[in-house]
């Protein structure tokens, strides 16, 4: 029990990025829910970072940066699609495009 | 120089990739050329390797000199250098099309040195997927990999932007479930080193840990493992050149299930460990649905949508392999692996070949009489057909007859039936298959000709998963055995199986 | 989708609790690899942060890995540029590209060969040299933040880059 108040934050970041990923069908919330599953993680590296190890907080940096760049190379999707279809929903995007 | 072939073998392709982009700069021509020269002096590194592997066994290269588990370690086992080879084999075939098939891949000329340097990033990161021996790195190369796929997607495809946006989102949630298996194992073992992972799992005797960590990295394949279903992937099936989509369904599918493997056996099997029965019938549904693929791929009249079917139906024979976990049954899983990825390649580029268009419908009625028009092209068809059938002496038999083996030593019955149900139900299907290529049609059904020069590569593919066959075993003696989990290379066969349920 | 997700997240919030409920206590992180790493590292890698040697030395080919991806990213940023602003973003990225590449390979090389390429004499002789370690993790370092600024500097002039003809 103790461990799952430990870590519950970076549990439950994960499961709102998880669920937001496959829930939404605006593609800008997909992207804020996967760089929450992103966060989440980082947010369990530095519990793990508490007991001094060096490894977790590196790990973290590095993960991090990993998902900024994803996340705004994913970020940049949806600005593109935005320009070209003015609106962010998926399934309206798929739609005008097999017209 | 020689004692650092494995980290030169991931480092030339990576150079390779920004000389290809600062030379495109200035001429297509040149820096086609060395995207070619960077491919082939890795594939020649990758073969310089083979005399160390095969007389001394496995290469231990631990990076800038730190001994694992503190440095990062690469592991070149003969099978792995094997599958390098076939990788690096198939890239350049993918580019050879690209190159000079550019209009038929719907590559533009200056596009074609940014698809150069892209195509030689993804070769890269794969490279490192098949070597690297940390759970942590493996994470880096499977997004960059993610990320390198996209871009060669944006690069010969239309209006592929929500595409490439559901690719890179959905393909990077699989890594993500990979960190959070690794990190739970880091919290529990101290260390993301792989064999050290399993060392350190075993002394804990951790064997719930060694369970859910297992089906959170399982649960990492989904997005692979579905690739290119066309249930999943409808639009990226239209839009994107045969060539590629073969590329990617062939290398990046293949790959994740050799790392499947890997992760199974060599970080997660604990000895001693028993798997609930929920778990084991959730394995068998999983092995059925992927073979429910093959009713799919016979049902469809679209050429490319019955080979997407194709390509994600035969991991169900990987599954079956992984399920039983014995040694005859791995054996034919690293087979078969390696015969699937030379048919799947040859299915999708003979797709593109046959149609020579970049996108739209591939009807499979328009192959009707196409032996009598084209025998070589036809006879390809029908060598790679009959290797997923299981049909001697392709480089398929070879697979499916020691999963069978590994079926029988288990008696697993119900696996028998399900195997051999899908082999007759193939059998079936590749005969009708054949039929059609070889029956009697007015012209109307198939004019264009096929230049030799599109047509060699196929050639190759369907001669290499006949040599496959033929040499079965010395690729199983020299390549296959080595890279079986320890218990089973100084045999004789114990029974140590999927996540160690059970342990002689 | 939607009911996909109400499937799958209680399905993996299951797990992600019983696993977390089954860790030991964060204490016991203090590893085998860990004690190296805060007792060893300055006298193997002349880096005094423990977390410093971690990152740019013991796995300095994560960096590199890392620098790689973004990297990668900026090739696909090529590809978000419309024909003509292609052209204008083209040089000036390519050579910035060029350059993080080079720094990126010169630090992973001095990490991995062990002596100073910046002292000819002992990198042809393939000379220790105690230096090398330390310069190799800095370079490599500042290039993969560099590589990282750079991805973010063309994301946003490509932000400002009006669509155009020649696009896909």
């Amino acid at each position: 029990m103790e461990m799952i108040i430990h870590h519950g934050m970076a549990i439950l970041l994960c499961l709102v990025g998880f669920h937001g990923v496959f829930f939404y069908g605006n593609l800008a919330k997909k992207t804020v829910a996967w760089a929450l599953f992103q966060i989440g993680l980082i947010v369990f590296l530095y519990s793990l970072a508490s007991s001094g190890a060096p490894l977790p907080s590196v790990l973290a940096i590095e993960v991090a940066s990993v998902t900024l760049v994803v996340t705004v190379l994913l970020g940049l999707f949806c600005v593109k699609l935005y320009r070209r279809h003015k609106t962010l929903e998926g399934a309206e995007i798929a739609r005008r495009g097999s017209k | 120089m020689r004692e650092h072939l494995p980290i030169l073998i991931l480092a030339v392709p990576l150079a390779g990739s920004g000389l290809t982009l600062l030379v495109g700069f200035f001429s297509y021509r040149l820096s086609r050329w060395i995207t070619y020269g960077a491919l082939i002096l890795t594939f020649l590194l990758v073969w310089n390797s083979f005399p160390k592997l095969l007389s001394e066994g496995p290469w231990h290269y631990s990076l800038g000199g730190w001994a694992p588990p503190w440095g990062i370690e690469l592991l070149v086992t003969p099978f792995s250098a094997f599958l390098a080879l076939v990788l690096l084999s198939l890239a350049l075939i993918t580019f050879y099309y690209l190159g000079h098939f550019g209009l038929i891949a719907g590559l533009l000329k200056s596009r074609e040195s940014l698809g150069g340097s892209l195509l030689l990033v993804l070769v890269s990161s794969l490279l490192a997927q098949l070597f690297v021996r940390d759970g942590f790195t493996l994470y880096l190369f499977l997004e960059m990999s993610l990320v390198a796929a996209v871009g060669l997607h944006l690069c010969v495809a239309r209006n592929i932007w929500l595409d490439g946006f559901y690719f890179l989102l959905g393909g990077s949630l699989g890594p993500s479930l990979l960190l959070a298996g690794f990190f739970f194992l880091y919290a529990s073992t101290g260390t993301t080193h792989l064999d050290d992972i399993l060392a350190q799992l075993f002394i804990a005797k951790n064997f719930s840990m060694a369970i859910t960590a297992g089906i959170l990295l399982t649960a990492t394949w989904g997005w692979h493992f579905f690739f290119p279903s066309p249930i999943f992937f409808t639009r990226l099936l239209n839009q994107t050149p045969p060539f590629i989509l073969g590329f990617f369904s062939s290398i990046l599918v293949r790959v994740a299930a050799y790392l499947f493997f890997i992760l199974l056996f060599f970080v997660l099997n604990v000895p001693g460990m028993s798997q609930p029965f929920w778990l084991t019938a959730l394995e068998y549904l999983l092995a059925v649905f992927f073979f429910i693929d093959f009713i799919y791929a016979a049902k469809q009249k679209d050429f490319l949508n019955s080979v997407a079917y194709l390509s994600v139906a035969q991991l169900g024979f990987l599954f079956v392999g992984f399920i039983l976990g014995n040694k005859s049954a791995l054996t034919g899983v690293l087979m078969e692996l390696l015969s699937q990825t030379l048919v799947v390649a040859g299915l999708f580029i003979a797709v593109g070949v046959l149609s020579l268009k970049p996108t739209g419908a591939h009807p499979i009625s328009k192959l009707a009489g196409l032996g009598r028009h084209d025998f070589s092209a036809a006879l390809v068809l029908v060598i790679f057909a009959f290797s997923i059938v299981g049909f001697p002496p392709t480089g398929g038999f070879f697979g499916k007859f020691y999963i069978v083996q590994g079926i029988l030593e288990k008696h697993d019955w119900v696996l028998l039936i399900a195997v051999g149900a899908t082999i007759v139900f193939n059998l079936v299907t590749a005969a009708r298959f054949t039929w059609l290529l070889f029956e009697h049609r007015k012209a109307s059904s198939f004019h264009a000709s096929i230049p030799f020069s599109a047509k060699a590569p196929l050639l190759v593919l369907a001669l290499t998963v006949l040599l496959l066959g033929v040499f079965n075993q010395e690729v199983v003696h020299n390549f296959i055995e080595p890279a079986l989990p320890k218990a089973f290379t100084n045999l004789p066969v114990p029974n140590v199986p999927f996540l160690g349920k059970q342990v002689e | 989708m939607r009911i996909a997700s109400w499937f799958f997240t209680p399905l993996l919030g299951f797990l992600l609790f019983y696993t977390c409920s089954q860790l030991p206590p964060p204490d016991s992180t203090a590893s085998h690899i860990s004690i190296r790493y805060v007792q060893k590292s300055e006298t193997e890698t002349g880096i005094r942060s423990p977390a410093g040697a971690v990152l740019a030395d013991y796995r300095g080919f994560d960096l590199l890995a890392t620098g790689s991806l973004f990297f990668a990213s900026a090739l696909c940023l090529f590809l978000f540029f419309p024909g003509s602003s292609r052209l204008e973003a083209w040089f000036p990225t390519l050579l910035g590209l060029m350059g993080f590449a080079a720094a990126l390979a010169l630090g992973f090389l001095s990490l991995f060969h062990g002596s100073n390429f910046l002292d000819y004499e002992a990198l042809t002789n393939c000379v220790e040299s105690p230096q090398a370690r330390l310069d190799g993790a800095l370079i490599l370092t500042g290039s993969a933040l560099l590589g990282l600024g750079g991805f973010l500097l063309l994301a946003i002039r490509w932000t400002k880059a009006p669509e155009g003809p020649g696009e896909r």
